[in-house]
């Protein structure tokens, strides 16, 4: 069955990914879930009605073109609306003063009416007349991509467990992958239908400064978000500072939080590493079978080009490359791009080989004897044959991409400031002595290269 | 005189399975004995036991009793199967068969007298030479002589052989042979060795037979050898099968005057100078000839795998059209090549090793014959029972089958999609004598009932006198008939 050190790798590998995912949910300034009321928002409601009606008023008693009078009147709907979302109001009542207000619409002799309808919205605001917001602040403020992050949260699982198993699901693997993509769409749909733009206004900030007043709330596990300043607290060393909301990891030196920052960086620099590997594979492994297979002229020519490719310092070529590409792509998935372009070389050199090995083999020619064609025997056999020394050497070379982005981040080239990733994070720290900012992204490197080392290296199906 | 060696019911067992039970005997000094069986029948266990080297996963159950009550590794040594391996290729062959002295605490000054004096008694002629060169300077059957010296070098009175000939040629396993025979009657050595092959069987005193672990017939080696009603020794006798030639013998394939050179780094080789042969259907042929004389160049160049230099194949149909086989374009000939099948060298090779065998077995029929899977699925278990393995082995993956059985599937693989020309190159290398005479009979069988030209390709004289209708020896890259006899 399955080595342990590899279940083991396999588990450690998929947690580290899931916190990496879930770390919105973990580690943020929003409440996960809050039952609040939005004060600020329904004061400023109030205050703008206020001014709108006053405007209509004056451009009434101006008597100015009927033109001034209308606009100031759409501007006065658009204000009560604004103010009728933000109150409690029962929706009877609402309704009744939208018929009302459509009544006067356009009728200036019937200002007083207005006014008098107005007033109640108008009155000293409390509380319980501030509309309640229920759901989750935490979801109403990610992004699209946060939230695809999290649909795609059973797939690992089940990839995790499988290769902790050391075997894919016997049968329909096809109704399996076809199940789990489809369950990730339909996850990631209605999480966004969740989402309620208005909760966003409910974090840390504006519920401490009496804006946001809430009745019911769940705090994430770590109440700092990953870009939340406080300069009062920049350097400081983790344990030498406990309030309800301390840093567990300590701060940098504009007082971020240092845990929220590494679970948050934790995902691009995993995602670097994995795409970089499948993107590596994909690529050596196709361009590897087709010189294996093909020979002659193609193949001489691609060995030489890969080693040319071979052959050019990598920091140095990816230097080069990434100061020209510069803000023009999304940059994490550039470095991913960048390194394996450079990585898929030892796969296809590998894939190459064993190709050729695979093609010579008495089975392939009994195959090729009979006339079976050649697509298939590709397809069903010198494919399948390559693929675990191929899937192996990509496993490896994820590994180093996380070293590799973890030194060009360091360097400041791999991500846009605000992003953090490991390597950047252990820049930050600017100076040995602040361990706390170093220490923790220099070991889940460390880490994350010895799991995926240890995944890669795949004894061969035994065979005699 | 006293026994040197005494077993009493003598078992080895393992977590899962006993591999061995019931063995008694014992051996007085002076005396030979050869353990016999096919593979997987204990011998190797037996071996270990003897010499005290079992796994600690393998309990022993019964007793061995020496005489000589010194640790086994001072009284007993062992000669392992492997002669290239089990010598270090950067060591002199002196330093080599003196490395066990270290451990029996000889003085070094004393080291190359006595490696000597064991490469001598080994049975070589120059010892203080040969102490001088290095494995790779020597033939396999050298080889086998050092293994021997270095387990002589200790003076052992008792020494075990596991499969000594296997690597050998006939005259350098006669020669081995000879030197055992001369050890025992001069130094009064008593040696076991656990082999397949005859000679040794022969060689020996006493014959021990064992059969699934358990010891079968045990007595003289002349009486045992004598005894037909034991699978392996009716194996060995067999010379010849029984045959059903065909009324009609129709021309299927045939190669005139075909010549072939490989060019290699510039130079030159002539593999085949005007090589001719027919096959016939209903026909086995055999091709023979010493290794490197181009057999597999011959068979490459009959399937349409490589292109002759010179001279043409042909083909016919079964409508009896006749196809210039070597000089079509692939793409008209790969219609035709579903009549063509091949089983090659090694039983392991022939199958992908992560295909099912079931699998295996289908699938030319599903992507050559269109075959439904249900009908391909049928038609296989039919196959199978054919050859007659058993159906559980359908879901297994080829590395956990016996050697006969890989062969029985290749062979069943080939011939489901009813091919007129088979070729078989060196089927039963890797066999024991007993899977290679049943392959054989099957073999005889699938060509009788239908009626497909096969071309057999050997190095195995036995093999190819049993099957053969028509002998060929490849030589100097021509083809000429040897009588059916060949010893």
């Amino acid at each position: 069955m399955a080595d342990p050190l590899r279940s083991l790798a396999a588990c450690v590998l998929g947690a580290l990914l899931a916190l990496a995912w879930l770390a919105p949910l973990v580690a943020n300034d929003k409440p996960l879930w809050a039952d609040a009321r939005d004060v600020q928002a329904a004061q400023l409601a109030q205050v703008e009605l206020g001014a709108a009606l006053d405007q209509y008023r004056t451009a009434l008693a101006a008597d100015a073109a009927a033109t001034q009078a209308s606009t100031a009147w759409t501007e006065l709907e658009r204000a009560w609306e604004q103010a009728a979302a933000r109150s409690s109001a029962p929706e009877s009542e609402v309704a009744r003063v939208r018929s009302t207000m459509t009544d006067c619409a356009k009728r200036p002799e019937r200002l007083v009416d207005v006014q008098r309808l107005l007033a109640p919205w108008l009155e000293n605001l409390e509380l319980p007349r501030v509309r309640r917001m229920v759901g989750s602040p935490v979801l109403a403020s990610v992004d699209s991509g946060a939230l695809l992050r999290l649909a795609l949260l059973p797939v690992l699982a089940c990839l995790v467990f499988w290769t902790a198993r050391g075997r894919l699901p016997d049968g329909h693997r096809l109704w399996w992958a076809l199940g789990l993509a489809a369950s990730t769409v339909l996850v990631w749909v209605g999480l966004q239908a969740v989402q309620q733009p208005e909760l966003a206004r409910v974090d840390t900030y504006r519920v401490e400064r009496a804006q946001v007043h809430v009745d019911r709330v769940l705090w994430p596990l770590v109440q700092h978000g990953p870009a939340q300043t406080q300069l009062s607290e920049a350097w400081s060393a983790p344990g030498g500072y406990t309030r309800p909301n301390p840093h567990w990891l300590g701060t940098d030196g504009l007082g971020r939080d240092a845990l929220s920052r590494l679970l948050h960086g934790s995902a691009i620099s995993l995602e670097i590493a994995l795409l970089a590997g499948a993107v590596a594979l994909a690529l050596g492994w196709l361009i590897g079978t087709t010189c294996g297979l093909l020979g002659g002229w193609f193949d001489t020519l691609c060995v030489r080009l890969m080693e040319t490719l071979a052959s050019i310092p990598f920091l140095f070529l990816a230097i080069v490359v990434l100061a020209l590409v510069r803000g023009r792509v999304v940059p994490s998935v550039t470095v991913a791009l960048l390194v394996a372009a450079v990585a898929w070389v030892p796969v296809a050199r590998l894939v190459r080989a064993q190709t050729l090995v695979e093609r010579a083999r008495e089975h392939v020619q009994a195959l090729r004897v009979v006339g079976i064609p050649e697509g298939w025997i590709l397809l069903r056999h010198i494919l399948p044959a390559t693929l675990p020394a191929a899937a192996t050497a990509a496993a490896f070379l994820a590994g180093s991409a996380v070293g590799v982005e973890a030194a060009l981040s360091w360097l400041g080239l791999a991500t846009t400031i605000p992003q953090p990733t490991w390597g950047a994070l252990a820049g930050e720290a600017g100076g040995l002595e602040r361990w706390w900012l170093w220490l923790p992204p220099s070991l889940l490197v460390a880490l994350t290269c010895a799991c995926l080392l240890v995944l890669g290296d795949r004894r061969e199906e035994p065979r005699s | 005189m006293t026994p040197v060696l005494q077993l009493n019911n003598v078992g080895v067992a393992r977590a899962d399975a006993t591999v061995l039970r019931g063995v008694s005997l014992q051996l007085d000094q002076g005396q030979s004995l050869a353990i016999v069986g096919c593979s997987g029948a204990g011998k190797s266990t037996l071996l270990r036991a003897i010499a005290d080297l079992l796994d600690p996963a393998e309990t022993l159950a019964g007793s061995v009793i020496r005489a000589d009550t010194r640790p086994s590794w001072q009284v007993i040594g062992v000669v392992f199967q492997e002669p290239l391996a089990s010598l270090d290729p950067l060591w002199t062959i002196g330093r080599l068969v003196a490395e066990p002295l270290r451990s029996l605490g000889v003085p070094r000054a004393q080291w190359h007298a006595r490696s000597v004096r064991a490469l001598e008694i080994a049975g070589f002629a120059n010892a203080e030479h040969i102490a001088q060169l290095h494995p790779h300077e020597l033939s396999g059957g050298m080889r086998q002589r050092v293994l021997l010296a270095v387990a002589l070098v200790r003076e052992p009175k008792i020494l075990v052989l596991d499969e000594p000939t296997s690597a050998l040629d006939a005259q350098a396993a006669s020669g081995l042979l000879d030197d055992l025979e001369r050890l025992r009657r001069d130094q009064g050595l008593t040696w076991i060795a656990a082999t397949h092959a005859f000679a040794v069987a022969q060689a020996a005193q006493r014959v021990l037979v064992l059969e699934d672990g358990r010891p079968v017939s045990v007595g003289a080696s002349a009486d045992v050898l004598a005894d037909r009603s034991l699978p392996l020794v009716e194996a060995w006798h067999a010379r010849t099968l029984p045959r059903t030639p065909p009324e009609t013998s129709t021309l299927v394939l045939e190669a005139l005057d075909v010549h072939l050179q490989h060019e290699s780094h510039g130079r030159r080789l002539q593999v085949l100078r005007g090589a001719s042969l027919q096959l016939y259907a209903g026909r086995i042929t055999a091709l023979v000839g010493a290794s490197g004389c181009g057999k597999t160049s011959l068979v490459r160049v009959l399937l349409g795998l490589q292109s002759p230099s010179s001279g043409a194949v042909l083909y016919r149909d079964e409508h009896g059209v006749r196809h210039e086989w070597s000089r079509m374009r692939e793409a008209d000939r790969r219609p035709l090549r579903r009549a063509f099948g091949a089983v090659f060298q090694d039983p392991r090779g022939s199958l992908d090793p992560r295909q099912y065998v079931l699998e295996s077995i289908c699938e030319p029929m599903i992507v050559l014959d269109n075959l439904s899977v249900q009908a391909a699925l049928t038609r296989a278990l039919d196959l199978l029972r054919a050859v007659g393995l058993k159906p559980v082995l359908q879901s297994h993956l080829p590395h956990e089958m016996s050697g006969g059985e890989r062969a029985r599937i290749a062979l069943c693989r080939a011939v489901a999609i009813q091919p007129r020309v088979l070729v078989l190159d060196e089927p039963t290398a890797a066999l024991d004598p007993l899977a290679r005479y049943e392959f054989a009979r099957l073999v005889r069988r699938l060509v009788d009932e239908r009626g497909m030209a096969l071309l057999l390709v050997a190095h195995d004289p036995a093999l190819v006198e049993l099957l053969a209708d028509e002998i060929l020896e490849l030589k100097d890259g021509r083809c000429r008939p040897l009588p059916l006899s060949l010893s």
